[in-house]
């Protein structure tokens, strides 16, 4: 699959280069060029630098034509923007964005943007561990 | 409902320059304000002057428009720098509060075709705005696009005939104006002339008209000439 990474920081590249490794053709955006360090040893993955919230940006990225893109910019309502874009203006099929703020949900359900929050994420594998480990020690409590 | 002689409750989201005489404007106009602005330091700046209509909080968020009452709102304006925000303010507004107007500012004049996509009101582009001025400069076809109605079928122009044009000295009669357009305003000497049949055209009027959008060259052709 042709895939687009929007947003070049710790997720956006760590992304990049599992997508780049499971064999996939993957573009990465971002208007900060120093972003690209983090990727600098994927030579296979392409580069576009510009703001993923142009839309000819992202068409120069190839949004028309890829399969799936991904929004993962330090901004919620960037990512907000970026998804809709790919939906409504350019038709990508999978388009997913990645949101901070637990609180969107409502917002991106109205929407109808697939979303998904690293903090809510985060915070339920937190509480599972410690509960996990409350039920090692003290078994038959919790 | 709406408070008497046309004023409104209208919500402000972004505490800026544009945010600041933009509600200062609204108020001496005597409409009910609000700002909605999240950064603190800047809502500090604001308390002194507006601190009675400043919400802080995040306008482009259920809770933060709720805050500001956005339920009653008739009219919502995000202007903050940023074209995201405002677009997503603008959005909840509409779908969480059902505010009727909504209007964004945008910085890159391309967004505007997103707001129309997304449903999410106007856009308004300082860029384009300033850059359309400009463009009237250079113009020297002294025809200058006003106005999109019905989201651009139809278009109000401003035509300028301070250079010779086949239509000085003729009466809107003689001009027999094209299907599809109409003359609705001549300036003339800084007062407003509602045209008829009789009114004559003369050198350095101001036209106002009104023209569909496939009309526009025969417009331009009968005021300017075939080279226009």
């Amino acid at each position: 699959m042709f895939i687009i990474v929007v947003g070049c920081g710790r997720l956006g590249s760590s992304l990049a280069r599992s997508l780049s490794g499971a064999g996939h053709r993957v573009t990465v955006v971002d208007w900060n060029p120093q972003r690209f360090e983090r990727i600098a040893d994927l030579p296979e993955v392409t580069q576009v630098l510009g703001t993923g919230i142009d839309a000819d940006v992202m068409r120069e990225a190839g949004a028309e034509e890829c399969d799936a893109l991904v929004a993962v910019t330090d901004h919620d309502n960037s990512n907000i923007m970026i998804a809709q874009t790919a939906e409504q203006i350019f038709k990508v099929r999978h388009v997913v964005a990645r949101v901070n703020d637990p609180r969107t949900g409502p917002l991106l359900e109205r929407f109808g943007i697939r979303a998904v929050c690293p903090t809510q994420l985060a915070a339920d594998a937190l509480f599972e561990t410690l509960q996990s480990g409350w039920a090692d020690a003290q078994p038959g409590q919790r | 409902m709406r408070p008497a002689r046309g004023l409104m409750y209208v919500i402000v989201v972004g505490g800026g320059k544009v945010g600041y005489y933009l509600a200062k404007t609204l108020l001496a106009e005597g409409h009910e304000v609000a700002i909605v602005e999240r950064d603190e330091k800047v809502c500090r700046k604001l308390e002194l002057d507006l601190g009675e209509i400043l919400v802080q909080a995040d306008g482009s968020t259920p809770a933060g428009l709720e805050l500001a009452g956005a339920g009653r709102a008739e009219v919502l304006t995000a202007v903050t720098g940023q074209d995201e925000t405002n677009l997503v303010a603008c959005q909840v507004a509409r779908t969480f509060f059902n505010v009727q107007r909504t209007i964004g500012r945008i910085n890159n004049p391309k967004n505007e075709a997103l707001f129309r996509v997304l449903n999410a009101g106007t856009a308004v582009s300082s860029t384009q705005i300033i850059a359309g001025l400009i463009q009237r400069e250079v113009d020297t076809r002294h025809i200058q696009k006003l106005l999109p109605l019905a989201t651009g079928k139809v278009n109000l122009f401003e035509l300028d005939l301070s250079d010779p044009s086949p239509a000085l000295g003729k009466t809107v009669a003689d001009l027999s104006m094209p299907p599809g357009t109409l003359l609705v305003a001549v300036m003339r000497a800084g007062s407003v002339i509602v045209p008829d049949g009789r009114t004559q055209l003369l050198k350095g009027d101001r036209l106002i008209a009104v023209a569909q959008s496939d009309r526009e060259e025969e417009l331009a052709r009968l005021l300017f000439g075939a080279e226009a």
